[in-house]
């Protein structure tokens, strides 16, 4: 008798278990459901709730701290520019006691945006707010993004900047970021022993004889390369197809000729002039011995300590310059020169700059509630003093928004504003391959180590692309 | 009635004891893995709703992609040079501190450590080892071996890959042939002594024959976790230099997350298992084949 209740409680516990994980697989599957109903039905309700939290933002925008209130939601924000990881926390804990929301921000060691975000999602269970390069964005938005184009920062920028398709409004243009050459002028001056104009170098040939003269003066390597494939192909040879012409039509004609082999990279004049550019960097790199050992943060503190004039990278690098750099050092972005203008008369006049990081707000994994509270964050980074300070300031970013009128806390970031409010930007290609970055920044770290030459090198980059469709 | 009693009975025990783990490992083991074959009939690229079914056509993508042959042939000669070290490392660690040495534990406890550092701390400790210390020796000593950093060139990236991997495994498996060096019974070993053995040929036909399941052991366990090794390749090398040593589970991640070709990805890793699965179990069928019972 003993053994039968045994048994039978065995049974029932077991029993139990089942059940409860049966219905707990149950609700959770109703309640996706639902949150995909709610979305796609109250879709109207919800862009009238936002406008209503535009208007008492716009009241709010002069006393910031009445904000709605999101008391026990609780979000999560992928940040994938890990060196502003601690301002953004920072920032996240001020916006939750306004609004009584967690906000939990977290970063990304290694491995490429795209893959967190496929990750996540492939868990089902993505951030609400995903910063990501603009692929990335482009990638998952049609079926995961909010539309943005309520939100009242679209006006003052947003839509300029950010990411749209099909008349929506998917991205949250974080900051303006520009790459070219970047300088360090007070040493130039001092090697030189004579002012020194950045706007004096007009072309390849004025720049390698400034980099012989800071040679003879002394300066053994002026100019340092980095070695990651980001930098590489994301950066620098992105530039070849950015600067086809300048504009994103050519870019795009570019690439698709690429995959259709109607363009021939190694013949191509834009390609050949960055590689002669690309050729000088190497000559004078300060890593040459052994140029895919070179750290980063070393070149960073080269650069600000004036071991080196010149660095091919982007204000975003101001993160790691500011903890080498003494007050009085002058440092500036210049474009990255060429001899040869066919095709583009601005290449030697231009920075390469667009947004370059975007936030989309997730509707599949984060119900309206979320949503909201994810909105109002970017409203409040844009719309009130504190979190102009954080953008501005604390994370020394160039912000694409209008009404944000304060200058830059750097002399990169003043740069980069120089060049924008001058119209001297050429816009960033916003549909690369997710692998464009990791498999041409391979072959192009093969020609950094002299593994292969130019022809090689563009063979390769060709081959790749006629694998795309 | 009692027959029915008994059947409750011993199903109520069943439940009882291997319920749990049984609905355990069906939903995190069986049920993922049949899953993720559906998967590869699909070409799903790993985000989208939809997943059209496309037959055999990953399987045939998979057969054309020459760089993950490329990188399943380098991870075969990983796990070769892996295996081999760790093992003979280990056991020659493992005779030494059960050998007549001072401070054994200490000894035991110091090899063994590196095996509780997680891998990708690991690799960013090598990192810098192999980038700025080795390389500040090579400046200073004038070394023409360390003059360059090691994981700037394919073969040196190679090395420190199986470097780190022996320093991290062999302490692990040191400890497993500790063991079995240990569970030898000593009235084996002083009866051969009495017939005039010595130490050398008592280990070689006395304590290795009696050992060999450790062998297996040590065997299966390297073998399978150097061809699933991830962590150590992303953050000693991250597939560098130029992608000349991207292993097969890095591939195939990044074909799944990066390329966005989850289907054919999928299909590459369930290759990956076969191989792995096939190699272990013919290993330990004839490891265990040979083990001899004292």
């Amino acid at each position: 008798m003993k053994k039968l209740i045994s048994t039978v409680t065995a049974v029932v516990i077991t029993a139990a278990m089942l059940t409860s994980c049966s219905t707990a697989g149950s609700t959770s599957t109703t309640t996706a459901s639902t949150k995909e109903q709610a979305v796609s039905e109250n879709s109207i309700q919800s862009s009238a709730e936002s406008s209503e939290t535009e208007t008492e933002t716009d009241e709010s925008a002069s006393s910031s701290t009445n904000r709605q209130d999101f008391s026990g939601v609780s979000i999560e924000m992928l940040n994938t520019k890990s060196e502003i990881q601690s301002q953004l926390e920072d920032a996240a804990k001020q916006w939750s006691e306004l609004t009584g929301a967690t906000l939990e921000v977290y970063t990304i060691g290694s491995g490429s945006p795209s893959q967190e975000i496929s990750a996540r999602y492939a868990a089902n269970n993505a951030p609400a707010l995903i910063m990501g390069d603009i692929q990335d964005i482009v990638d998952v938005s049609s079926e995961n993004a909010v539309d943005l184009s309520d939100q009242s920062w679209a006006e003052n920028g947003g839509t300029k900047y950010g990411y749209s398709a099909d008349g929506k409004l998917y991205s949250f243009p974080f900051c303006i970021e520009a790459r070219g050459l970047m300088y360090n002028k007070t040493v130039i001056e001092e090697t030189l022993g004579e002012s020194w104009d950045p706007s004096s170098i007009t072309n390849l040939d004025d720049f390698k004889a400034l980099l012989d003269k800071l040679v003879a003066a002394g300066m053994t390597s002026p100019v340092a390369l980095n070695a990651e494939d980001w930098s590489n192909a994301g950066h620098y040879f992105t530039l070849v197809y950015e600067e086809q012409d300048g504009t994103l039509e050519g870019a795009e004609s570019f690439i698709n000729g690429l995959k259709d082999g109607s363009q021939t990279l190694s013949e191509n004049a834009r390609f050949n002039s960055l590689m002669d550019t690309y050729d000088v960097l190497m000559a004078y790199n300060i890593n040459k011995d052994d140029p895919l050992a070179a750290d980063y943060d070393e070149n960073a503190a080269d650069l600000a300590e004036g071991e080196i004039a010149f660095w091919f990278n982007g204000n975003w690098a101001w993160a790691e310059i500011s903890d080498y750099i003494e007050d009085d050092t002058q440092l500036g972005i210049m474009p990255v020169v060429q001899n040869d203008t066919e095709g583009n008369a601005n290449v030697n006049s231009y920075l390469a700059g667009s947004a370059s990081k975007h936030i989309m707000v997730d509707k599949t994994c984060n119900d309206e509630q979320q949503q909201a509270a994810a909105k109002d964050f970017l409203d409040w980074l844009v719309n009130t003093p504190e979190g102009v300070k954080v953008m501005v300031e604390d994370c020394s970013l160039v912000p694409p928004f209008s009404n944000i009128t304060e200058e830059a806390n750097n002399d990169l970031g003043i740069s980069v504003q120089q060049y924008s409010n001058a119209g001297q930007l050429f816009p960033g290609v916003t549909d690369y391959p997710g692998d464009h970055w990791s498999t041409v920044g391979a072959i192009m770290q093969k020609y950094l180590g002299g593994q292969i030459d130019r022809t090689e090198f563009a063979n390769e980059v060709q081959a790749y692309w006629e694998t795309q469709e | 009635m009692k027959t029915k009693c008994a059947k409750l009975n011993q199903v109520g025990t069943f439940l009882i004891f291997a319920g749990p783990a049984t609905l355990a490992f069906l939903s995190v083991v069986i049920i993922p893995f049949i899953y993720g074959v559906y998967l590869t009939f699909t070409s799903w690229d790993g985000l989208s709703k939809e997943k059209p079914f496309v037959g055999l056509a990953n399987y045939r993508a998979m057969a054309a992609d020459v760089p993950f042959w490329q990188s399943l042939g380098l991870t075969l000669l990983y796990v070769l040079f892996s295996v081999i070290l760790v093992n003979l490392i280990g056991f020659l660690l493992a005779l030494l501190v059960t050998g007549k040495l001072r401070g054994k534990s200490f000894f035991r406890a110091g090899f063994f450590t590196p095996n509780l550092i997680g891998g990708i701390i690991l690799g960013y400790i090598w990192q810098f080892i192999f980038n700025r210390i080795l390389v500040y020796i090579g400046s200073i000593s004038g070394l023409p071996i360390f003059q360059k950093s090691w994981l700037s060139s394919f073969s040196g990236a190679f090395a420190a890959l199986v470097i780190v991997t022996v320093w991290q495994l062999s302490g692990y498996m040191m400890l497993i042939y500790i063991a079995g060096l240990t569970g030898v019974p000593t009235d084996v070993r002083e009866a051969a002594k009495i017939d005039g053995c010595t130490e050398g040929q008592m280990t070689r036909y006395i304590v290795l024959p009696l050992m060999r399941s450790s062998f297996t052991i040590c065997l299966f366990l390297t073998i399978t976790r150097c061809f699933m090794v991830y962590d150590v390749n992303l953050s000693l090398t991250e597939g560098g230099p130029y992608g000349s040593t991207i292993l097969a589970a890095m591939y195939v991640f990044q074909k799944a997350f990066s390329a966005k070709q989850y289907g054919v990805g999928q299909t590459e890793a369930i290759v990956l298992f076969l191989f792995t699965a096939v190699i272990a179990v013919t290993q330990a069928v004839l490891g265990k084949r040979k083990e001899v019972a004292a």
